[in-house]
Order: C-alpha cells, then sequence, then structure tokens
C-alpha cells in the first residue's frame, strides 16, 4: 500500500487549498439558492423602485401609494452614480420622480411629461411600470369625468385600482414542483465545484506520480504495475468519494432535506458527474502538465462547460443552437436529469436512463483515452531503455 | 544592467511557452463561449417584446374585446393574442406557446403555468380590464350616456406621462459584464507571473533566485527589471485579450476603446503586482503558493460577478465595501464606467484605485522579500 499512501500523503498536502472552494461553495450556494427559490402560490413579481415625490399632494401620494402596491419601495439613492448603477445590475428596476406642480398639471388634464423616470433596459419590467402609470393616470381622468375633484378623483382611482384580479395557476400532472426545489438548486451549481475541487487537486497529484524520476524509481521496484495502477485509482476514488460525500450531506443538511424517491437520482447523477471528472483529470495529468496550466486548464473547462450548459444560467434561457453544442457535453445532461427531477421537464424513465448513460459513456471513453495516451507515453520509454 | 535583465526575464517569459499559450487560449476560448452562450439572451430574453396570449371567450364583451384590440394592434402591441378555446389554450401554456390564457366573459380572468414579469403584466391588463369595465359601470349608473363617451374616451387615452431622464449606456446589455470580468479574470491570471518573479529572487524558493542573490547585481535593479519584464509581457497578453474580443467577438465594451486597452494594460500590471506580493509571503512552495493565488483569485472574480452577474448589485446594497475593495471588481468596474459615463470622473477613480493597489503590492512585496539571509542553500 506504499504507493496508495504516498498518493494519498500529496493529495492531503493540497486539501487546504480545497477547503477554501468547500467553503466558499457552501457559503456561495446556500446564497444562489435561497435567491432563486420559488413558491408554487401566484405572486405578482414585485419590481424595485425609487419614488422620490417632490410634490406631495394628494394626487402625487396617490401616485405612489398605487406604485408601492405590490411592488418594493427603495429609498432615494445617495447620489445619482448609485442609481444607475442599481439601474444597471437590476437591484432597482425603475426610478420615478414626481416633480413639483405635478397635482396641478393632473388637475388641468395634461398627461405628457407628469414625471420624471429613469431606467437602463427596455425591459418588462419598464414596460409594467410605464403601464401602471398610464393606468394610474387613465383612471384619474376618468374619475374626474365622473364629476369628482381633484383630490377625491386621485383616492378614487387608488381604490379602483387596488382590487387586484385573482390569477389561478395551471400545473400539469407530470409537472408537480419538488418539494427539495433549494436543494435541486445547490445541486445544480455541484459541477463548478467538483471540477475544481477535483481538478486542481488531483491533477497536480497525478502529475507527481508520474514524474519520471518517480515513475522509473516505481517500476525499479518490486511492484506490479497492475497493483501500482490500482493503488493510484483506489486513492483517486477515495478522495473523490470523499469530496462527493461532503457536498451531498452537506447539501440535504443545510437545505433540511432528506433524501427519499427522485432525489436518490440527482445524488446518482453526482456521483458519475464526480467520477467523471476524476477521469478527466486523470487523461489531463497524463500531458503532465504544470501546476499553473492545471490551474488555467481547469478554470477554462469548468467555466466553458457550466456556463455552455446551463449552470450559471438557466437552460431555459439558453438558445437552441448553444444547447444543442452543450448537448456534447456532459454537464448538460447532468443540468438536464436535475430539471427532470424538478419537474421543468416531464419526467420520463427513458430521458432519466439516457442523461445518466451518457455521462457514463463520457466517463468510459476517457478511460479508454487515458489508457491510450498512457500506452503511448511509455511505451517509447520502455523501449528506449529496453 | 538593467536593459540586460530586462531583456533576458522577456526572454524567460516568452520561454514558458505552455503558460503564454494557455494565458491566451483563455479570454479566445472563454470568450467564444461567453460570446455564444449570452450573445443573444439580452435581446431575447430581457427586452420587452409583445407577449403572447390565449384568449378564451366565454362570452362577448364589447368593452374587453375593444380593449384586446387596441392592446395588439400596432408595430410596438403589447399581446399578441390567439383567440381559441379552453382545452386548445391549455395545450399551448403547457407547450409554452403562450404566457397566459386570458379568460373573457362579464369580466376577464388569468390562468398561468408560472410566475415571472411577463405573468405579472398580464396581470397588469387583465386588473385594467376589470377596472375600464368598473369604472364604465359607474358612468352608466349615472344614465347620462355623454358621461359615459367620456369615461371611455378618457380611459382609452394613450397618456404619455413619463418624461424619461434615464442615463445614457452605450451597450446596456447586463451581459457584456461577463466580458469585463473576463478581462479581469486574465489580467489576475497574471499573478502567476508576479509570482514566478517573487520565487525567482528568492534564493531559497529557486535555483536561480540562489544565483540571482549570490551576483554583484543590487535587488532593486534585478527586481525592478523582473517586474518592467512581466509587465510588458502580461500588458501584452492583455492587449490580445481586448483585441480578441473587441474584434474578433465584436464585443461592444462601450466608451473609448484606447482607454479600455489603457485600462486592461494597468489592471494586467495590477495582476503581477499581486503575484509577486503573494509570492513574497512565506515560505511556502511556488505550487502551493500558486494554489493558494489562484483560489484567492477565483473568489474575488465571483465577488466581482464572473459566475453571477448581479452578485456586483447585491453586494453594493448589502456590502458596498466589498465592490469598493475587491481588485477584481475595481478592474472590471473600470470598463463598466467608460460604458455607463460619458465624462470620466468616475473612471479615473478606478484607474486610480488599479495604479494604488500596484504601488502597495509592489511596496508590500519589496518589504516582505528584502533582508532575507539564508542558513543553507
Amino acid at each position: 500500500m506504499q504507493v496508495f499512501k504516498a498518493f494519498l500523503k500529496i493529495l492531503k498536502s493540497r486539501f487546504p487549498s480545497a477547503v477554501i472552494y468547500i467553503v466558499l461553495f457552501f457559503v456561495v450556494g446556500m446564497l444562489m439558492t435561497r435567491s432563486e427559490a420559488t413558491e408554487s402560490a401566484w405572486e405578482k413579481v414585485q419590481l424595485k423602485m425609487v419614488v422620490e415625490d417632490l410634490d406631495n399632494t394628494a394626487e402625487s401620494r396617490a401616485l405612489a401609494e398605487i406604485l408601492g402596491k405590490g411592488n418594493e419601495i427603495i429609498p432615494p439613492l445617495a447620489s445619482e452614480d448609485d442609481l444607475t448603477d442599481a439601474l444597471y445590475y437590476t437591484t432597482v428596476d425603475y426610478a420615478v420622480t414626481i416633480p413639483a406642480g405635478f397635482g396641478e398639471k393632473l388637475a388641468a388634464g395634461e398627461t405628457a411629461g407628469l414625471l420624471e423616470t429613469r431606467h437602463i433596459h427596455e425591459s418588462y419590467a419598464t414596460a409594467d411600470v410605464e403601464m401602471l402609470i398610464g393606468k394610474f393616470v387613465n383612471t384619474y381622468g376618468a374619475c374626474r369625468k365622473l364629476g369628482y375633484n381633484s383630490p377625491e378623483a386621485a383616492n378614487e382611482a387608488v381604490k379602483t385600482l387596488s382590487d387586484t384580479p385573482a390569477v389561478e395557476m395551471l400545473q400539469k400532472e407530470t409537472e408537480k414542483k419538488n418539494s427539495a426545489e433549494l436543494l435541486l438548486i445547490f445541486f445544480r451549481y455541484m459541477p463548478y465545484i467538483l471540477l475544481c475541487v477535483i481538478l486542481n487537486m488531483l491533477c497536480p497529484a497525478l502529475v507527481v506520480m508520474s514524474k519520471k524520476d518517480i515513475r522509473f524509481r516505481t517500476d525499479c521496484s518490486g511492484i506490479r504495475p497492475s497493483s501500482y495502477t490500482m493503488q493510484i485509482f483506489a486513492a483517486s476514488a477515495l478522495y473523490i468519494g470523499v469530496i462527493w460525500l461532503i457536498f451531498v450531506v452537506a447539501g440535504g443538511a443545510l437545505n433540511g432535506v432528506m433524501y427519499t424517491g427522485r432525489l436518490w437520482l440527482v445524488v446518482l447523477n453526482s456521483l458519475v458527474f464526480a467520477l467523471f471528472t476524476g477521469v478527466l483529470a486523470l487523461f489531463i495529468s497524463e500531458f503532465a502538465p504544470s501546476e499553473t496550466v492545471v490551474s488555467l486548464m481547469t478554470q477554462l473547462c469548468s467555466l466553458g462547460m457550466c456556463f455552455l450548459c446551463g449552470v450559471f444560467v438557466d437552460q431555459a434561457l439558453l438558445g437552441n443552437g448553444v444547447l444543442r453544442v452543450a448537448q456534447f457535453l456532459p454537464a448538460y445532461w447532468y443540468v438536464r436529469l436535475i430539471r427532470i427531477v424538478n419537474g421543468d421537464i416531464p419526467f420520463d424513465g427513458g430521458e432519466v436512463a439516457l442523461a445518466l448513460g451518457i455521462q457514463a459513456g463520457f466517463v468510459a471513453v476517457l478511460v479508454m483515452l487515458c489508457i491510450l495516451v498512457h500506452r503511448a507515453h511509455y511505451a517509447g520509454p520502455a523501449r528506449k531503455m529496453a | 544592467m538593467f536593459l540586460h535583465n530586462f531583456k533576458y526575464e522577456l526572454k524567460m517569459v516568452l520561454r514558458q511557452r505552455e503558460f503564454i499559450m494557455w494565458l491566451m487560449l483563455f479570454p479566445i476560448v472563454l470568450g467564444t463561449l461567453f460570446k455564444v452562450a449570452f450573445g443573444s439572451i439580452y435581446s431575447n430574453n430581457d427586452m420587452f417584446k409583445s407577449i403572447p396570449v390565449a384568449v378564451v371567450k366565454t362570452s362577448d364583451n364589447i368593452v374587453l374585446d375593444e380593449i384586446f384590440k387596441g392592446l395588439s394592434e400596432g408595430e410596438d402591441a403589447t399581446l399578441t393574442i390567439t383567440y381559441t378555446d379552453e382545452a386548445t389554450a391549455r395545450e399551448m401554456l403547457f407547450d409554452g406557446k403562450v404566457s397566459g390564457i386570458i379568460v373573457s366573459g362579464d369580466g376577464a380572468s388569468l390562468q398561468v403555468a408560472g410566475k415571472g414579469i411577463k405573468q405579472s403584466i398580464l396581470d397588469e391588463i387583465v386588473s385594467r380590464c376589470n377596472m375600464y369595465q368598473a369604472v364604465i359601470g359607474q358612468a352608466i349608473a349615472t344614465g347620462d350616456m355623454q358621461k359615459v363617451q367620456d369615461v371611455a374616451k378618457e380611459l382609452s387615452k394613450e397618456v404619455d406621462a413619463c418624461r424619461d431622464v434615464s442615463p445614457s449606456a452605450d451597450n446596456p446589455d447586463v451581459y457584456v459584464q461577463y466580458f469585463y470580468n473576463l478581462i479581469a479574470m486574465v489580467a489576475i491570471c497574471g499573478s502567476l507571473t508576479g509570482l514566478h518573479v517573487a520565487t525567482s529572487s528568492q534564493a531559497n524558493q529557486s535555483e536561480l533566485g540562489a544565483r540571482k542573490n549570490c551576483s554583484p547585481t543590487p535587488k532593486f535593479k534585478h527586481l525592478s527589471a523582473a517586474m518592467l519584464g512581466s509587465c510588458v509581457a502580461q500588458g501584452v497578453s492583455m492587449v490580445l485579450c481586448v483585441t480578441f474580443l473587441r474584434f474578433v467577438l465584436q464585443i461592444n465594451f462601450g466608451g473609448n476603446l484606447f482607454l479600455v486597452y489603457v485600462a486592461a494594460v494597468l489592471s494586467g500590471c495590477l495582476g503581477v503586482a499581486l503575484g509577486f506580493f503573494g509570492g513574497s509571503i512565506g515560505r511556502l512552495k511556488y505550487e502551493v503558493k500558486s494554489a493558494i493565488l489562484l483560489s484567492c483569485s477565483m473568489v474575488l472574480c465571483f465577488l466581482s460577478g464572473l459566475m453571477m452577474g448581479n452578485i456586483k448589485g447585491v453586494l453594493a446594497e448589502k456590502a458596498p465595501w466589498v465592490n469598493r475593495f475587491n481588485p477584481v471588481a475595481i478592474i472590471s468596474d473600470s470598463f463598466y464606467c467608460l460604458n455607463m459615463y460619458s465624462d470620466y470622473r468616475r473612471f479615473i477613480t478606478k484607474v486610480i484605485g488599479m495604479v494604488i493597489y500596484t504601488i502597495a503590492f509592489v511596496v508590500l512585496g519589496v518589504l516582505f522579500s528584502r533582508r532575507k539571509k539564508y542558513a543553507s542553500l
């Protein structure tokens, strides 16, 4: 077990930097899952608005009240720059300034350019707010025609617009959302961290083990090549298993969910992906890259695959062309299975088997490639020595 | 002597072909993937487009028909309406062909299969329909037909109450920030070059360092030459990175392109200085230091929005000091400021921030690496 022990010793020395990734993932993973969780009952999207009332009349207060209904009103920001930043990053969707004289103009029947508004994106949120403002002005005008005076018309408009219709949420029977949605979001982000932690730690350790001097010394020793390979595999599998187990156990614990029913498919899915990552590490290390190059390759593989396959950005948002390309990567099938279990795609045993099978296929192909590259590498020096 | 050292430092950097190749490949591959993934998200998903909706009529309602007609006509129509029966409407809803079903009878009601901004707008429209009916009902109750006509006219009047005083953005596409962060990440990856400078000048870290320490060249001279050489090499790779993104992938950074290059080169220097600082601390091996440096860089990149675009906005609300002090955020902000602000006030602030960080890292690196004694080499 000398090789096994030596390999674990090298891995152990690299564990502190893995801890940075693991801790970060838990903190960030929890933040992300909380921000993405949705509930199944109908709820209007709350827009974040900055409303500044410089008029302070019954009309302006009525408009501010209407804008605040079902939306989140954010106090005016410290500076114009802060507001611009907030509008760009959509932490504020829309900013409305009700200028002095708004009430008078409205009472006089003016409707054009009554408010100063700020937004960056010509988005649905912008359309929604402008529709709401238009609705208020129209209702106020109609109330005036009904004979109300200006403050009464403003109050009447608020009363009329406060009635919201009941919205019915329809769901297909096959699309019942899983109660463990938080856990599934947590699992969706897992490929990135598995790729980072496993590739960054396993590759350099494997490269050290296959350094020429160490390799030749091992070859000269009494240890059989098959035993050497098995010990390396066992140590790698142990490391991958520990990392995977940490995430699976912590995922359940942090989200307060017990693994039952279809959730075991997600666990199996993550295990297959962890195996793929391990084999990918083996494959990369066959080329004996330097540690720096391993780090860059890791970031390239992990970020590239995760962006393209819908780990960071929902697959539903990615275009069909992108998804067609992503199908040639295992992370796509990993995310797809999570979407199936989550109910975003109708559950189908065949689809689940396909997603798992393709990932397993990637593992098999990479194993074969590893063997091929390994033989090609070591056949040369062996022949020369002979 | 300085020029001699500078020349050899450049040669050394250029001979690290594998590293240089990956550093160049990094923005090319990731930039291309970003372009493929985000190229059309903003225009397809974020920009307002007519919302597809199915209308199921259970009875005739002239008021609602008129409202739907008004909303679905013209070039900038709010709705794209399909009139159909309930079963087909449901099928269309579940297939994602429509965002909601409006049931039109005595009043209007909405059925949706999910929650989102499109559904919220539909909710707004349905509430508007019901409000129209209620107000017109009040007018009818007065028995004055002129009043009914006036109210109906007032309700259907086109209103343009908003005077837009929005800040101008050269490119409002929020996904362009992923490219800003990609440039920032390439710059921070330059820390590995800086780390190399630090380790190759320490006698206990490399053979080259031992030789340099034995030579009669003053440490300041060979260190400054090495730093300058690395900054030049990193600067070139930053220029190539921006050129590829701008001219091959056609990414519109917004603002003055020359200043984008200036910011990119400066950020490369900041990356080198960070690596030099990291490499000068402690006696850990090069490999361990590079692993720690890259892990920390990735954390900084995450906080700057490389993996989650809106994190910077969230941090601006919850912990604004993170954006203020995170060097990666400062780098990506410099590009953002060029895009969003027509004056260079904030851009200059960010550039000053980068310069301060660069000087601070170099000074600290020098302080940590000077006057070292080695018992045995």
